[in-house]
């Protein structure tokens, strides 16, 4: 059975419009392993705006975002639809 | 020493030139600066300006203004980073459109292939398609231009429809199917079923109604109907015949076995005249023949009460009242028992058996069950007969049971004919006994049949309907 690799970011800190640019581009750099589901991207953020703006990006690119609530944290998980 | 001062004053001119070149020159080089400083802070507003419209179309707020000095654009690269993600996004736009096409494709194709008409309309009732079915179901004269945009209620049910059967309106108040059953127009005959499509704000943006026409169903399944009671007539005309032909038959054999009697009792008694009378002239062979006629005339008898009884069983007018079958069984077992003391035969009866039907016509079979349990567990060791209730596909069902010498099941059928027997002379009896139980459990409108095996006992079953 493959392992699906998960890479971690953690943007705590960081604000609209930083947090989806740095989202984009890990998106961007990782694509391909992304979208055949070899890689997931779990993003921690506290910055509420982005758990809107980061899933409506992936989506669109043919990508699944879930996000998960913990303490004052999100974490968005991005991986294949 | 006069060219050395030559010289001082022309280098003295150089150098002033030189500096007046120099100063011009940073004139110019600042102009040219500032000119230079001002188309980049134009570019940097403008590459500022388009950024932020794209992080706009992306959903989030402008950059701030220190994020966006020279090195933060080169650092960051924003437009980079927005250009590679609309590629994705393009991408990937493309490959949901491919398969939002195939999809579209197969719709198309059921859609045109269907066999029930098929019809989408607006809010406003206005056909905005229909398939080719539709068209031939409602109309066939008109062109796609006459039809699409038209409301519905103009061409398809023309206003002959009271507006509670209008399953486009059930859908715009609300409901989220809509269905009629049976639903006429102009003589033809449909199932109607209305969906709605909602748009993204959740209002009713389409309706699609389907129409399948049930019309020949229906006329085939009246005609089948009115064959159905035409059956049923000829069915009941018919039973009634045989009925009245069955009693005929019964009247008849009790008349005959009536009068079979008396040209019997004749032989008998003159066979007993003969006999006492005349015994003297009689050789041992005429005594041995006597005795012959005597003893068939005996049999005889016993066929004709036998035939005289299961006549009546035919003949007898049925009262149905509720039947305690427990009771009526543990009497006759009690019966048994006393009237044969020196068996030891375990009886086990079912409390609260109860049925609907004539209670001397179910004493009956009850009796001659038990009598039959009785007579063929006479050569068992540790006879049982049980009399219980089950439930077999459905129906309750009574049973007398024993361990007896049991019956071969090829031979199964003959146990209900009169007069047939399957075992020999060690069993008494004349093969009255089960027919006699099946044509009052056929009276009753009831089935009875045997199971059993040579050796391992028999099982009689029988249902009572009536008690259902």
């Amino acid at each position: 059975m493959d392992c699906i690799q998960t890479i971690k970011f953690d943007i705590t800190g960081q604000i609209c419009p930083s947090t989806l640019l740095i989202a984009l581009r890990e998106i961007n750099r990782n694509i391909d392993d992304l979208s055949s589901g070899r890689l997931r991207l779990l993003i921690t953020t506290d910055n509420r705006d982005c758990t809107n703006t980061i899933p409506e990006a992936a989506g669109n690119m043919g990508l699944k975002a879930t996000v998960e609530k913990i303490d004052s944290s999100y974490n968005i998980l991005v991986s294949k639809e | 020493m006069a060219a050395n001062l030559n010289n001082d004053i022309s280098g003295a001119t150089t150098g002033a030139d030189e500096i007046m070149a120099l100063r011009q020159e940073v004139t110019t080089l600042r102009s040219e600066n500032r000119r230079l400083s001002m188309t980049l802070n134009l570019r940097n507003a403008y590459i500022r300006d388009k950024v932020n419209h794209l992080l706009n179309v992306m959903g989030t707020i402008p950059l701030r203004e220190e994020e966006l000095d020279e090195e933060s654009i080169i650092e960051l690269d924003p437009l980079g980073i927005i250009f590679d993600s609309f590629r994705h996004i393009l991408g990937s736009l493309k490959t949901k459109n491919s398969q939002l096409q195939l999809l579209h494709d197969e719709m198309i194709a059921v859609f045109s292939a269907s066999q029930v008409g098929i019809m989408v309309v607006d809010q406003e009732f206005r056909i905005i398609s229909c398939n080719r079915r539709m068209k031939q179901q409602f109309f066939r004269e008109l062109h796609n231009g006459e039809i699409l945009g038209t409301c519905c209620k103009d061409i398809v049910c023309k206003g002959d429809v009271d507006d509670q059967l209008c399953a486009a309106k059930r859908i715009l108040s609300g409901e989220k199917v809509a269905s009629f059953k049976g639903w006429e127009v102009r003589g033809h005959i449909f199932d109607v079923e209305a969906a709605p499509i909602y748009d993204a704000a959740g209002a009713v943006k389409r309706i699609v109604l389907v129409y399948n026409e049930i019309t020949d169903l229906k006329n085939s399944q009246k005609e089948l109907e009115q064959l159905n009671v035409g059956l049923e007539q000829r069915v009941a005309e018919r039973t009634a015949l045989y009925r009245e032909i069955n009693k005929e038959l019964e009247s008849f054999c009790y008349s005959i076995s009536h009068d079979l009697r008396a040209p019997l009792r004749h032989i008998s008694g003159y066979s007993a005249i003969l006999r006492e009378e005349h015994s003297e002239t009689l050789d041992q062979e005429g005594h041995d023949l006597l005795k012959r006629i005597c003893i068939v005339g005996d049999k005889m008898g016993q066929m004709i009460d036998d035939l005289l009884r299961i006549s009546r069983v035919s003949l007898t007018t049925m009262n149905f009242v509720q039947v305690d079958l427990s009771a009526i069984a543990q009497t006759t077992a009690t019966m048994f028992c006393e009237t044969d003391p020196a068996r030891k035969v375990t009886i086990r009866i079912s409390p609260g058996m109860t049925a609907k039907g004539d209670v001397t016509l179910l004493g009956l079979v009850i009796q001659n069950l038990i009598d039959n349990a009785w007579k063929y567990t006479a050569n068992t060791g540790e006879a049982v007969i049980e009399v219980g209730r089950t439930i077999i596909k459905g129906s309750e069902t009574f049973f007398v049971r024993d361990n007896g010498v049991g019956f071969d099941m090829a031979y199964r059928d003959k146990l209900f004919r009169i007069f047939e027997r399957l075992h020999g002379q060690e069993f008494d009896g004349s093969g009255i006994g089960l027919a006699t139980v099946q044509r009052i459990i056929s009276r009753h409108r009831g089935e009875v049949w045997a199971e059993g095996a040579v050796g391992r006992g028999a099982t009689i079953y029988f249902t009572l309907p009536a008690s259902e």
